[in-house]
């Protein structure tokens, strides 16, 4: 319940922080949202540096020409503020809530996330393997020709596993009763 | 392609997240007509099976590797309302567990790639299916219909969303910006995409295994 409550107040609160054009209330929040990362990540902001910098990047990557060319200089503070205060606002949203339990709303969509992300982090780290063992089989860097064959092998190889996995998986889930409401 | 949160106005994202929900549960209906209780396993290996192939890389001349999006075989292997599905999940996970695209722009992001280009991709393909390089062209043109449905939605933005002095609230460049510069930005994309199609779909051909 908790989760789901979070959730809606998450969405809520997106809503509230795109539809915010004052830059002095976003200033306000960023506040807010730094002290909230802060006390959340035990006074390290470490692991929330990396995708700010990365949206704070593509804010200015974006909004500075912009503000140059037309001498609206408050803009790309403005875009800034915004990215920023949604991106940390994500950050302390994603590491308190437990996604499964928030989506529990519906059992098909909670079923659907758990196997398709279990799967997904199986299927990378074969799929990180893979390309590894072609790294170490070509010295020089794989050809361009190497990398389509590879590409092509990877998509026959992740295929049938797909196939396999779904039918191994239906027979798990039928045998532990979860057709049975 | 993926565009980060900030940029799209919630009077954009939150119609289309009504679409993007919309759609997928006409599609998901659909899906299940046919397999019932394999249907949830089966979409989700598939879906891991789309993020694997969005994954995919290859090196163009300069020294930079460019990423394909995996709609577009999906789609020629297993039907547009499948890869549509599948793209909503591996776009809604990648902005959460791996914060790529944002959770406001999730909504455009999934009708761009996941609507646009699988429709797109089974299109061109059911088009020129006799042709030599119809799966080439299907990864190739949905790519870059994708890119130029996302520019439409950024470029309205000027239009529509703007403070009394003029000046841009969200996205700020206009249609006559954005449509070139995504259009040509995503060329090496396509020409990736159409590569990577042509390459799994023929791969699974010759092994006549179609979905």
């Amino acid at each position: 319940m908790k989760d789901k409550f979070l959730l809606l107040l998450y969405m809520l609160a997106l809503l509230l922080l795109s539809s915010l054009s004052s830059i002095k209330y976003l200033l306000l929040l960023l506040s807010l949202l730094l002290l909230a990362n802060a006390i959340s990540l035990r006074s390290s902001l470490g692991r929330a540096i990396r995708p700010s910098v990365l949206a704070l990047f593509t804010a200015l990557f974006i909004s500075t020409p912009y503000a140059l060319w037309t001498g609206h200089y408050s803009y790309a503070l403005l875009l800034t503020l915004r990215v920023l205060n949604l991106t940390l606002l994500t950050l302390l949203v994603l590491r308190n809530i437990n996604l499964y339990l928030a989506f529990g709303f519906s059992k098909t969509l909670s079923q659907l996330l758990v196997l398709t992300s279990s799967h997904i982090l199986l299927y990378r780290r074969v799929f990180s393997e893979f390309k590894d063992s072609l790294r170490s089989r070509s010295p020089e860097g794989p050809q361009r020709r190497d990398m389509i064959n590879f590409s092509g092998g990877i998509g026959l190889y992740f295929f049938d596993r797909a196939f396999r996995d779904s039918e191994e998986v239906a027979k798990a889930m039928k045998s532990r009763g979860f057709y049975i409401d | 392609m993926h565009v980060p949160d900030g940029f799209i106005a919630p009077q954009v994202f939150v119609p289309a997240y009504g679409l993007v929900i919309g759609l997928a549960l006409y599609g998901f209906k659909r899906f299940k007509e046919n397999l019932n209780e394999k249907s949830i396993p089966y979409l989700a290996t598939l879906s891991a099976y789309a993020f694997v192939l969005s994954s995919l890389s290859l090196p163009l001349p300069g020294g930079t590797s460019v990423h394909g999006m995996g709609f577009a075989p999906l789609s020629i292997l297993f039907g547009p309302w499948t890869a549509y599905l599948c793209m909503c999940l591996v776009l809604l996970l990648q902005a959460v567990l791996l914060g790529h695209g944002g959770i406001t722009t999730y909504s455009v992001n999934a009708l761009a790639i996941g609507f646009v280009g699988s429709f797109c991709a089974y299109g061109v393909y059911s088009l020129l299916t006799k042709r030599k390089y119809a799966t080439f062209l299907s990864g190739f043109i949905s790519t870059l219909a994708s890119a130029l449905f996302m520019s439409i939605v950024l470029g309205i933005h000027p239009y529509l969303f703007t403070d009394v002095d003029g000046k841009a609230l969200y996205f700020p460049y206009p249609l006559s910006i954005t449509i070139p510069l995504l259009l040509t930005s995503h060329i090496p994309v396509a020409f990736v995409e159409g590569l990577l199609t042509q390459a799994i779909v023929s791969f699974v051909r010759r092994r006549g295994l179609e979905g």
